[in-house]
């Protein structure tokens, strides 16, 4: 048998092992994301999406024996993780089918309401190591895809119509070369004319439409040479047609439009691929909360409560709206707001916020506020507005593609001018192919193909890239500060030593500790019963929480105390403690929690957060690269030098309170540094905002990742080593193809202008050039490919 | 060549058949993912039945 590192990844192992899935493992291209205990434990939870007002919004019921939901799953980070879902719960009794899609991690479930529950299926998919969550925001993102829809369908359409006309095209041009029966070259312009048209209503749409707009507000958008272009494309070709008599250029424009729909496309899909990413790591607060009328507790939709109600909320839930403590007294982990990843201590009267953590007793709140009006979201909001201030990082190809339009227009303007007053025959035709040739398609597809090639290799290594510009800036980066909480450390404390006092040895202690802990969520509680894992746990009664100090219980008829040095000598009096004890060799970033019994301490636990091991290497490498690094601290400044040290960081500022943390990042700034920001508590949002580009680092659901250019899905803060490096090469790539493209078309239009190139020939060599810049783009991806072989 | 004015018709409609066919594809959400299919090819049930057996012949 493997080792396991908790309990949470063992349960899910054997699931998978015991439905004879172990096939996940051979396929699987990255560990699995750890399961969370704290969302595991949710069963209570799940219940509540059982009842039928709340299933309202997002469950079809199709008929008595079958209904529909989507659900959107978090934690898959590769096509095993999809293949180990969809088979385990086909294999689940009650369910029809199940869907993901690997592109938006949503999962489409059809079961029978009478053989199975909503909450069995969040469970099932919790049991093996995912959370689901009822997809209720459907309609958000409908518009998107039916816009991609809408597009995939106009760029089949101008395909298959194109490669018809493509067909009459070389008939004609063979017919210039070898001659044709003037009966049939006219029947071909027709049909190259009627075939044409659904391309010029239907897939062209989109371009007048933008054309028509930008010229309203008085710019020369992409648009309006394109319109231009294929309005007069067609309409001489419509009236030779009619006359029976001169060109026809139902091949350019077919040609012309199909590249240009591609590159639209390829353009939504990041967008709407990135939207959605973000949005699974936004789903914080719970979509139910049991509300407490006249002390008969019951589920309601979040959505229903009004400030007055009391809510009730279960250790391990998420405290779904602001409010103030009435009953009860508990711990609450509001790592989600303030990146503190130790839990705060709260009683009656205090206030509690949305999105952080029950995690020690069961407690009634008071709501105060809901939703829009929560700390939360008005958190968030402050964020948005700080990134709509972040000066924007202007595109090389988007920067000139206003002027290069403008100059285009101007200049076909003289040919046509020119042609006419010089009585030029051919002008129709040269002015056409100054207009196609022109097109900035090569120099428009450069950079944001190159960018999403390079952004899609990178999703392989867990970093989702959530603006278009983070990969550019990525690579220009020359400064990077970290917020040391959760960012450098492991955010969690784990017992690395257990210091026996007095003759009892550690598994004894380890033992008593774990019974005292039993009941308890806290992190040295679920630490300690880590470890004592493999330990017998003796039965412990009258189990008594202190709030934020410590722990008392029996254990055949001895009572133990479990706690800080303060709690102990409060509860007896007679205790004696030796400067030693209080005092771990190299401290600092320890804590130590002691045991005792009636008379004498018997052993002191000393936990830790630790430094991940990525972080030297990661480090290291900024160090080699002639990055600067800073470390941005809200702790104590003895641990945040103490870290710095270790990690060898010259720069650190400590006891930084967000504010603080925004002024040197602004100072930064000033100096002309590219920083980036490493962070992840939302409390970092308006320093997050301020950098250059910013990388949060999710936890399991995070919300300062909504703000964040970057976004690490995992915990490995070493890949932002292939990441730099990647975007050097993207940037390099863009370099390449806009070169290419400006070379292109810098010599293609003077030959057009003087009449070298025909129309056919401008659209071909309009195609090819961006052939060019897309296979040089996808070069990116196949060091993807290199690069996961490496991995391997 | 008088043929070509029944083929091309014909092929016309064809086309018309084949964009009628995308449309459909595209509205019934068969191009919603376009990276998953790639690796369910590899990663049929072949692989589970064996398992499957597999465990049942250890369990004999």
């Amino acid at each position: 048998m493997r080792e396991f590192c908790c309990a949470g990844c063992l349960a899910v192992s054997e699931t998978i092992a015991g439905s004879g899935l172990l096939g996940y493992y051979r396929q699987r291209e990255l560990p699995a994301i750890k399961p969370d205990d704290e969302v595991a434990s949710r069963v209570d939870e799940y219940r509540g999406f059982d009842h039928e007002t709340v299933q309202a919004g997002w469950v079809k019921n199709k008929d008595d024996s079958c209904s529909e939901a989507n659900f959107l799953i978090t934690g898959i980070n590769c096509a095993a993780c999809v293949w180990l879902i969809e088979t385990y719960l086909a294999g689940i009794e009650g369910i029809h089918s199940a869907q993901i899609n690997f592109s938006n991690n949503l999962m489409k479930v059809a079961w029978d309401p009478q053989r199975l529950k909503v909450s069995g299926i969040l469970q099932a998919v919790s049991r093996i190591g995912y959370q689901a969550q009822p997809y209720t925001r459907e309609t958000r993102y409908r518009l998107l895809d039916e816009q991609r829809g809408q597009l995939l369908k106009r760029i089949g359409v101008s395909a298959a119509l194109g490669m018809q006309i493509m067909v009459i095209s070389v008939a004609l041009y063979a017919g210039d070369w070898f001659g044709i029966d003037a009966e049939i070259a006219t029947f071909l312009k027709r049909v190259g004319l009627l075939l044409v048209l659904p391309i010029m209503i239907y897939s062209a749409r989109p371009f007048f439409k933008g054309a028509i707009n930008s010229l309203l507000i008085g710019r020369a958008g992409m648009d309006v040479p394109i319109s231009f272009g294929i309005s007069l494309a067609f309409l001489a070709s419509f009236w030779a047609v009619v006359e029976n008599n001169g060109e026809v250029y139902f091949d350019s424009i077919a040609m012309f439009l199909f590249f240009i729909l591609g590159a639209r496309y390829i353009e939504l899909n990041t967008r709407i691929n990135g939207s959605r990413a973000m949005e699974s790591l936004t789903a914080a607060l719970p979509a139910i909360a049991s509300r407490l009328q006249d002390d008969v507790s019951e589920k309601v939709p979040v959505a229903e409560l009004q400030p007055g109600d009391l809510v009730l909320v279960n250790p391990g839930s998420v405290i779904p709206v602001d409010g103030l403590i009435v009953e009860g007294l508990s711990s609450f982990n509001e790592s989600l707001l303030s990146g503190e990843s130790l839990p705060v201590d709260k009683q009656i009267g205090e206030s509690v916020i949305a999105g952080s953590i029950n995690i020690g007793q069961p407690v009634t709140i008071r709501v105060a506020q809901t939703g829009e009006q929560t700390v939360l979201s008005s958190i968030q909001q402050l964020a948005d507005n700080a990134a709509l201030d972040k000066p924007r990082i202007t595109q090389f190809a988007e920067s000139i593609a206003g002027w290069f339009i403008t100059a285009v227009l101007l200049i076909a303007f003289i040919s046509l001018l020119s042609g006419l007053l010089g009585g030029d025959p051919d002008w129709l035709s040269r002015t056409i192919a100054v207009l196609v040739v022109s097109c900035p398609c090569a120099l428009s597809l450069a950079t944001p193909l190159a960018l999403s090639a390079g952004s899609s290799s990178m999703v392989a290594s867990g970093l989702f890239v959530a603006r278009q510009h983070a990969l550019e800036t990525l690579a220009r980066v020359d400064h990077v500060v970290f917020d040391k909480t959760g960012t450098l450390s492991n955010g969690e404390l784990s017992l690395i030593r257990v210091k026996t006092l007095a003759g009892l040895d550690w598994e004894e202690c380890t033992a008593i500790a774990a019974a005292l802990e039993s009941q308890s969520d806290h992190p040295i509680a679920r630490s300690i019963n880590l470890k004592a894992n493999n330990i017998s746990i003796p039965q412990v009664i009258d189990i008594h929480h202190h709030a934020g100090a410590g722990v008392s219980g029996h254990i055949d008829k001895r009572s133990y105390y479990m706690g800080s040095a303060e709690f102990l000598i409060e509860q007896i009096a007679t205790l004696k403690f030796e400067s030693a004890h209080l005092r771990d060799s190299d401290q600092l970033d320890k804590i130590i929690v002691f045991l005792a019994d009636q008379h004498q301490l018997l052993a002191a636990f000393v936990f830790s957060d630790e430094i991940k091991p990525g972080a030297f290497e990661l480090v290291d490498y900024l160090h080699r690269e002639r990055i600067r690094v800073t470390l941005l601290s809200g702790d104590r400044r003895e641990l945040v030098e103490h870290v710095a040290q270790q990690l060898r960081i010259q720069s650190f500022h400590a006891e930084c309170r967000p504010r603080e943390k925004t002024e040197v990042l602004e100072q930064l700034i000033q100096k002309g540094d590219i920083v980036a920001m490493v962070g992840d508590g939302i409390n970092d949002a308006p320093a997050l905002s301020l950098a250059h580009l910013s990388i949060a680092v999710a936890r399991d659901i995070n919300l300062t990742s909504v703000n964040a250019d970057m976004v690490m899905m995992n915990r490995h803060i070493e890949e932002i080593i292939p990441a730099i490096v990647q975007a050097r090469r993207t940037r390099r790539i863009i370099r390449q193809n806009v070169v290419w493209a400006i070379l292109y078309n810098f010599t293609a239009i003077p030959l057009a202008l003087v009449g070298l190139v025909p129309p056919w020939l401008a659209a071909i060599g309009m195609s090819l050039s961006s052939v060019v810049v897309v296979l040089n783009s996808s070069r990116l991806l196949k060091l993807k490919a290199k690069s996961a072989t490496e991995n391997n | 060549m008088e043929i070509i004015y029944l083929l091309i018709p014909l092929s016309i409609i064809l086309l018309g058949l084949i964009i009628a066919g995308f449309f459909w594809a595209v509205n019934s959400g068969q191009f919603d993912d376009l990276e998953g299919p790639a690796y369910r090819i590899l990663q049929d049930e072949d692989e589970l039945d064996q398992q499957r057996q597999s465990d049942n012949k250890d369990q004999q």
